[in-house]
Protein backbone atom coordinates (compact mmCIF):
# COMPACT_ATOMS: atom_id res chain seq x y z
CA UNK A 1 0.00 0.00 0.00
CA UNK A 2 1.23 3.50 -0.84
CA UNK A 3 0.02 6.51 1.15
CA UNK A 4 0.84 9.89 0.17
CA UNK A 5 -0.54 13.66 0.52
CA UNK A 6 -0.56 16.58 -1.44
CA UNK A 7 -0.72 20.47 0.07
CA UNK A 8 -1.10 17.95 3.53
CA UNK A 9 -4.09 16.71 2.41
CA UNK A 10 -4.01 12.55 2.68
CA UNK A 11 -5.02 11.16 -0.54
CA UNK A 12 -6.92 7.19 -1.84
CA UNK A 13 -4.26 4.35 -1.21
CA UNK A 14 -2.58 3.29 -4.14
CA UNK A 15 -1.85 -0.54 -4.32
CA UNK A 16 0.94 -0.97 -5.46
CA UNK A 17 1.89 -3.99 -7.61
CA UNK A 18 4.91 -6.53 -6.05
CA UNK A 19 6.91 -5.52 -8.27
CA UNK A 20 6.57 -1.76 -8.08
CA UNK A 21 6.50 -2.53 -4.57
CA UNK A 22 10.06 -3.70 -4.16
CA UNK A 23 11.30 -1.15 -6.81
CA UNK A 24 10.16 1.70 -4.31
CA UNK A 25 12.48 0.28 -1.66
CA UNK A 26 15.59 0.11 -3.72
CA UNK A 27 15.38 3.88 -5.48
CA UNK A 28 14.49 5.46 -2.13
CA UNK A 29 17.99 3.19 -0.96
CA UNK A 30 19.61 4.32 -4.10
CA UNK A 31 18.15 7.95 -4.96
CA UNK A 32 16.28 9.37 -2.07
CA UNK A 33 12.33 9.20 -1.60
CA UNK A 34 11.68 12.03 -3.58
CA UNK A 35 12.57 10.29 -6.54
CA UNK A 36 10.96 7.14 -6.08
CA UNK A 37 7.55 8.65 -4.75
CA UNK A 38 7.68 10.36 -8.56
CA UNK A 39 8.27 7.26 -9.70
CA UNK A 40 4.80 5.90 -8.03
CA UNK A 41 2.87 8.37 -8.58
CA UNK A 42 4.23 8.92 -12.55
CA UNK A 43 2.92 5.30 -13.07
CA UNK A 44 -0.24 5.28 -10.62
CA UNK A 45 -1.47 8.77 -10.56
CA UNK A 46 0.38 10.99 -12.80
CA UNK A 47 -2.22 13.69 -13.55
CA UNK A 48 -1.09 14.18 -9.54
CA UNK A 49 2.67 15.62 -11.24
CA UNK A 50 1.03 17.49 -14.44
CA UNK A 51 0.49 21.25 -14.52
CA UNK A 52 -3.11 22.41 -14.00
CA UNK A 53 -4.95 23.75 -16.71
CA UNK A 54 -5.40 27.46 -15.32
CA UNK A 55 -9.15 27.89 -14.80
CA UNK A 56 -10.04 30.70 -17.17
CA UNK A 57 -8.23 28.44 -20.17
CA UNK A 58 -10.41 25.41 -18.55
CA UNK A 59 -13.30 27.12 -18.86
CA UNK A 60 -12.93 28.45 -22.09
CA UNK A 61 -11.57 25.57 -23.91
CA UNK A 62 -14.92 23.95 -25.41
CA UNK A 63 -13.92 24.04 -29.32
CA UNK A 64 -12.87 20.48 -30.47
CA UNK A 65 -10.23 20.17 -33.18
CA UNK A 66 -13.30 19.79 -35.91
CA UNK A 67 -13.88 23.13 -34.89
CA UNK A 68 -17.27 22.40 -33.19
CA UNK A 69 -18.17 23.72 -30.01
CA UNK A 70 -18.91 21.22 -26.67
CA UNK A 71 -21.90 22.50 -25.83
CA UNK A 72 -21.64 20.79 -22.83
CA UNK A 73 -19.48 18.41 -20.60
CA UNK A 74 -19.80 16.66 -17.20
CA UNK A 75 -19.45 14.07 -14.84
CA UNK A 76 -21.94 12.00 -13.33
CA UNK A 77 -22.90 8.19 -11.85
CA UNK A 78 -25.04 5.94 -13.81
CA UNK A 79 -27.68 5.49 -11.46
CA UNK A 80 -29.84 2.87 -13.73
CA UNK A 81 -29.85 -0.01 -11.77
CA UNK A 82 -30.46 -2.31 -15.26
CA UNK A 83 -27.47 -0.99 -16.40
CA UNK A 84 -24.39 -2.94 -16.50
CA UNK A 85 -22.23 0.31 -15.78
CA UNK A 86 -24.69 0.99 -13.00
CA UNK A 87 -22.52 2.63 -10.31
CA UNK A 88 -19.86 4.06 -12.56
CA UNK A 89 -18.35 6.97 -12.71
CA UNK A 90 -19.29 8.74 -16.82
CA UNK A 91 -18.61 11.56 -19.11
CA UNK A 92 -21.80 13.45 -20.65
CA UNK A 93 -20.96 15.29 -23.86
CA UNK A 94 -23.38 17.36 -25.93
CA UNK A 95 -21.93 18.50 -29.36
CA UNK A 96 -25.07 20.12 -31.05
CA UNK A 97 -28.08 17.83 -31.40
CA UNK A 98 -25.87 14.73 -30.46
CA UNK A 99 -26.17 13.88 -26.78
CA UNK A 100 -23.59 10.77 -25.60
CA UNK A 101 -21.72 8.94 -22.36
CA UNK A 102 -19.52 6.71 -21.38
CA UNK A 103 -17.61 5.02 -18.58
CA UNK A 104 -15.05 7.80 -17.32
CA UNK A 105 -11.62 5.87 -17.66
CA UNK A 106 -8.99 5.91 -14.97
CA UNK A 107 -7.12 8.52 -16.55
CA UNK A 108 -10.24 10.99 -17.85
CA UNK A 109 -11.25 10.85 -14.39
CA UNK A 110 -8.43 12.24 -12.19
CA UNK A 111 -7.41 14.17 -15.70
CA UNK A 112 -10.99 16.29 -14.80
CA UNK A 113 -10.13 16.07 -11.20
CA UNK A 114 -7.14 17.23 -11.35
CA UNK A 115 -7.68 20.24 -14.03
CA UNK A 116 -5.25 18.66 -16.58
CA UNK A 117 -6.63 18.43 -19.74
CA UNK A 118 -9.32 20.95 -20.84
CA UNK A 119 -12.93 19.53 -21.27
CA UNK A 120 -12.35 19.66 -25.68
CA UNK A 121 -9.37 17.32 -24.72
CA UNK A 122 -11.50 14.66 -22.73
CA UNK A 123 -14.34 14.71 -24.90
CA UNK A 124 -12.11 14.53 -27.78
CA UNK A 125 -10.16 11.37 -26.36
CA UNK A 126 -13.15 9.56 -25.20
CA UNK A 127 -15.76 10.40 -27.93
CA UNK A 128 -13.44 11.42 -31.38
CA UNK A 129 -15.01 8.36 -33.02
CA UNK A 130 -18.90 9.08 -32.18
CA UNK A 131 -18.43 13.25 -33.28
CA UNK A 132 -16.19 11.54 -36.36
CA UNK A 133 -13.56 13.46 -35.90
CA UNK A 134 -10.49 12.77 -37.82
CA UNK A 135 -7.74 12.56 -34.56
CA UNK A 136 -9.73 9.84 -33.44
CA UNK A 137 -8.65 7.64 -36.47
CA UNK A 138 -4.83 9.23 -36.33
CA UNK A 139 -3.82 6.28 -34.33
CA UNK A 140 -4.74 3.72 -36.63
CA UNK A 141 -2.09 2.53 -39.08
CA UNK A 142 -2.61 0.10 -41.31
CA UNK A 143 1.38 -2.18 -41.70
CA UNK A 144 2.87 -2.84 -45.15
CA UNK A 145 1.55 -5.99 -47.54
CA UNK A 146 -2.33 -4.60 -46.60
CA UNK A 147 -4.16 -3.94 -49.78
CA UNK A 148 -6.86 -4.15 -51.81
CA UNK A 149 -9.39 -2.76 -49.29
CA UNK A 150 -12.63 -3.07 -49.99
CA UNK A 151 -15.99 -1.33 -48.51
CA UNK A 152 -19.11 -2.56 -49.26
CA UNK A 153 -22.50 -3.91 -48.17
CA UNK A 154 -22.44 -8.28 -47.83
CA UNK A 155 -25.43 -10.34 -48.91
CA UNK A 156 -27.19 -9.02 -45.04
CA UNK A 157 -26.99 -5.44 -46.42
CA UNK A 158 -24.51 -4.71 -43.39
CA UNK A 159 -21.71 -2.23 -45.13
CA UNK A 160 -18.42 -4.61 -44.23
CA UNK A 161 -14.47 -3.86 -44.85
CA UNK A 162 -11.60 -6.29 -45.72
CA UNK A 163 -8.64 -6.49 -47.12
CA UNK A 164 -5.94 -8.30 -48.66
CA UNK A 165 -3.10 -9.58 -46.66
CA UNK A 166 0.24 -10.38 -48.88
CA UNK A 167 -1.96 -11.28 -51.65
CA UNK A 168 -5.01 -13.57 -49.21
CA UNK A 169 -8.46 -11.86 -48.96
CA UNK A 170 -9.26 -11.66 -44.66
CA UNK A 171 -12.89 -12.20 -43.81
CA UNK A 172 -15.25 -9.25 -43.68
CA UNK A 173 -15.56 -7.50 -40.85
CA UNK A 174 -19.15 -4.77 -39.96
CA UNK A 175 -18.37 -1.45 -40.07
CA UNK A 176 -20.42 0.30 -37.02
CA UNK A 177 -22.47 3.28 -37.29
CA UNK A 178 -20.16 5.68 -36.32
CA UNK A 179 -17.44 4.91 -38.85
CA UNK A 180 -19.34 4.46 -41.83
CA UNK A 181 -20.27 7.87 -41.15
CA UNK A 182 -16.38 9.45 -40.54
CA UNK A 183 -15.79 7.42 -43.94
CA UNK A 184 -18.32 8.28 -46.05
CA UNK A 185 -20.12 11.20 -44.67
CA UNK A 186 -17.31 13.65 -43.38
CA UNK A 187 -14.65 11.86 -44.73
CA UNK A 188 -12.54 12.09 -41.43
CA UNK A 189 -11.65 8.39 -41.41
CA UNK A 190 -9.73 6.59 -44.46
CA UNK A 191 -10.32 3.10 -45.53
CA UNK A 192 -6.65 2.56 -44.92
CA UNK A 193 -7.49 3.19 -40.92
CA UNK A 194 -10.55 1.75 -40.87
CA UNK A 195 -8.78 -1.64 -42.22
CA UNK A 196 -7.02 -0.91 -39.32
CA UNK A 197 -9.32 -0.89 -36.88
CA UNK A 198 -11.26 -3.87 -37.37
CA UNK A 199 -8.39 -5.95 -39.49
CA UNK A 200 -5.83 -6.32 -37.47
CA UNK A 201 -6.27 -9.22 -35.61
CA UNK A 202 -7.24 -11.05 -38.72
CA UNK A 203 -3.72 -9.14 -40.32
CA UNK A 204 -1.78 -10.62 -37.07
CA UNK A 205 -3.58 -14.52 -37.31
CA UNK A 206 -3.48 -14.58 -40.87
CA UNK A 207 0.61 -13.59 -40.65
CA UNK A 208 1.45 -16.06 -37.75
CA UNK A 209 -0.51 -18.78 -39.82
CA UNK A 210 1.78 -18.28 -43.25
CA UNK A 211 4.88 -17.93 -40.83
CA UNK A 212 3.95 -21.23 -39.39
CA UNK A 213 3.04 -23.21 -42.72
CA UNK A 214 6.03 -21.75 -43.99
CA UNK A 215 7.93 -23.00 -41.10
CA UNK A 216 6.31 -26.69 -41.46
CA UNK A 217 7.60 -26.70 -45.39
CA UNK A 218 10.92 -26.33 -44.02
CA UNK A 219 11.11 -29.39 -41.65
CA UNK B 1 -21.28 28.18 5.54
CA UNK B 2 -22.34 25.53 7.95
CA UNK B 3 -21.17 24.58 10.85
CA UNK B 4 -18.33 22.22 10.65
CA UNK B 5 -18.65 19.05 12.27
CA UNK B 6 -16.59 15.82 13.27
CA UNK B 7 -16.18 13.27 10.56
CA UNK B 8 -17.34 10.67 12.92
CA UNK B 9 -20.86 12.72 13.39
CA UNK B 10 -20.79 13.41 9.37
CA UNK B 11 -20.52 9.78 9.11
CA UNK B 12 -23.34 8.45 11.12
CA UNK B 13 -25.80 11.18 9.93
CA UNK B 14 -24.89 10.12 6.35
CA UNK B 15 -25.36 6.52 7.17
CA UNK B 16 -28.37 7.75 8.94
CA UNK B 17 -29.61 9.55 5.81
CA UNK B 18 -30.39 12.42 8.24
CA UNK B 19 -27.96 14.85 5.35
CA UNK B 20 -26.68 13.61 1.87
CA UNK B 21 -23.28 14.20 0.48
CA UNK B 22 -23.48 17.42 -0.44
CA UNK B 23 -24.00 18.12 3.27
CA UNK B 24 -21.73 15.98 4.28
CA UNK B 25 -18.87 17.58 2.48
CA UNK B 26 -20.27 20.89 3.46
CA UNK B 27 -20.04 20.33 7.11
CA UNK B 28 -16.66 18.77 6.66
CA UNK B 29 -12.76 20.46 6.98
CA UNK B 30 -12.71 19.99 3.07
CA UNK B 31 -15.65 22.55 2.36
CA UNK B 32 -13.84 25.30 1.07
CA UNK B 33 -11.59 23.02 -1.27
CA UNK B 34 -14.56 21.40 -2.64
CA UNK B 35 -15.88 24.63 -3.61
CA UNK B 36 -12.80 26.29 -4.84
CA UNK B 37 -12.72 22.65 -7.16
CA UNK B 38 -16.46 23.31 -8.27
CA UNK B 39 -15.41 27.29 -9.57
CA UNK B 40 -12.14 25.52 -11.19
CA UNK B 41 -14.22 23.82 -12.98
CA UNK B 42 -17.42 26.12 -13.49
CA UNK B 43 -19.51 23.17 -12.15
CA UNK B 44 -22.25 23.47 -9.32
CA UNK B 45 -21.60 22.15 -5.87
CA UNK B 46 -24.55 19.20 -5.67
CA UNK B 47 -24.62 15.71 -4.87
CA UNK B 48 -23.33 14.47 -7.57
CA UNK B 49 -20.44 16.34 -7.80
CA UNK B 50 -19.90 16.06 -4.09
CA UNK B 51 -19.88 12.18 -4.46
CA UNK B 52 -17.42 12.81 -7.04
CA UNK B 53 -15.07 14.76 -4.82
CA UNK B 54 -15.63 12.19 -2.05
CA UNK B 55 -14.73 9.39 -4.21
CA UNK B 56 -11.62 11.22 -5.66
CA UNK B 57 -9.86 12.46 -2.36
CA UNK B 58 -11.51 10.06 0.48
CA UNK B 59 -7.56 9.05 1.95
CA UNK B 60 -9.57 5.68 2.98
CA UNK B 61 -10.41 4.49 -0.39
CA UNK B 62 -8.41 2.62 -2.28
CA UNK B 63 -7.57 4.12 -5.40
CA UNK B 64 -8.72 1.88 -8.31
CA UNK B 65 -6.61 0.86 -11.29
CA UNK B 66 -9.88 0.06 -13.08
CA UNK B 67 -11.03 0.21 -16.04
CA UNK B 68 -8.60 -0.35 -18.46
CA UNK B 69 -9.57 0.74 -21.68
CA UNK B 70 -11.57 4.13 -22.68
CA UNK B 71 -13.26 1.03 -25.45
CA UNK B 72 -15.15 -0.85 -22.54
CA UNK B 73 -18.09 0.58 -22.60
CA UNK B 74 -19.49 3.35 -25.05
CA UNK B 75 -22.86 4.13 -26.12
CA UNK B 76 -25.69 6.91 -27.34
CA UNK B 77 -28.11 7.73 -24.83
Amino acid sequence: MFSYRVNGKNMPVIRLAAEDAAKFQNTVADKGTSVAVQEVLEKYNPSKLQPKVPTEEWKKANILSDGRALDKFTVFKESDTTRADYGKWKFYAQVGDAKMSRVADFESRNAFFDRTQTPAQIAERLFGEKLNLASAYAKYTLPEGVDNIRIGKGNDQKWQISAEVDGVRTPKRELSYDDRTSYFKTKTATSDQLAAKYLMNDINEMRTQSAKAERGMKM
Amino acid sequence: MMAKMSHDERVHLLNDKKIDILQFVMNGDDAQDYLDWCIGRGIEPTPESAQFYVDMTDENAMLQQDISSVDDVAELI
